[in-house]
């Protein structure tokens, strides 16, 4: 299998960082977050939030598909499972310029080219008083141990947040 | 008895401005990030092993 060669370079949010043919630096971050779970679960120093950033693009447009990109950042994610094997990755879709859709197809995408029998993914969405659909996807590995906890107390929070309870 | 943790957010609103919130503070590190010489140095590692390899693609 083609992919980039990637580097990890720590800082504020586990940054990874590669770059394409055309020379687009992408970064991944993998940030920390408490909000998720709430500051005194036990699993919010496992959980992270995943962002994919352009840092450079040469050709300023919108970078167009590349095949290459997807394997990469499966790899990416692949790694950081191998650091702990019990980190929880969110991945919240972005509704500002009306495609969530579309970068959840990407997110799935990426998914598709890691999983293997190792990961399990849980889809759902967070709908905003305005009735704009978040598409928000959790990723464990299927080893974890308190894998039940965390996938019963991730869709009982996205029903809570949607009633607004 | 196990004490439920603490949740933030009463909605879906709440949360979502939060993410948002979360989302451009990452983003305002990095900008901090790439302007220190340890990014620079490791970028420049990068697209050093790109250059000898002739391409940034690796067959794994």
């Amino acid at each position: 299998m083609l992919r980039y060669d990637y580097q990890w370079l720590g800082g504020p949010g586990n940054i990874y960082n590669f770059e394409t043919q055309s020379g687009i630096l992408y970064e991944v971050a993998l940030k920390k977050t408490d909000y998720l779970f709430g500051l005194n679960s036990p699993f919010s120093e496992q959980t992270f939030e995943f962002s994919i950033l352009v840092a450079h693009n040469p050709k300023k447009s919108n970078p167009g598909y590349d095949r290459l990109v997807a394997p990469t950042i499966s790899a990416i994610l692949i790694n950081f499972f191998e650091i702990n094997q019990e980190n929880i990755v969110i991945y919240i879709c972005d509704s500002a310029d009306r495609r969530p859709h579309l970068r959840k197809i990407k997110f799935d995408r990426w998914f598709d080219l890691f999983k293997g029998e190792n990961f399990l993914k849980i889809d759902d969405f967070i709908k905003d008083q305005s009735n704009e659909n978040y598409p928000v996807s959790l990723i464990i590995k299927r080893q974890n141990p308190n894998k039940i906890e965390i996938v019963t107390k991730f869709l009982e929070l996205i029903v809570r947040l949607n009633s607004g309870k | 008895m196990k004490k439920e943790p603490e949740l933030k957010f009463k909605n879906a609103d709440e949360f979502i401005a939060a993410w948002k919130k979360s989302q451009q503070e990452t983003e305002l590190e990095m900008i901090e990030f790439r302007k220190t010489d340890m990014y620079k140095n490791a970028l420049e590692e990068l697209r050093k092993r790109n250059e000898s390899r002739g391409s940034s693609v690796v067959k794994v």
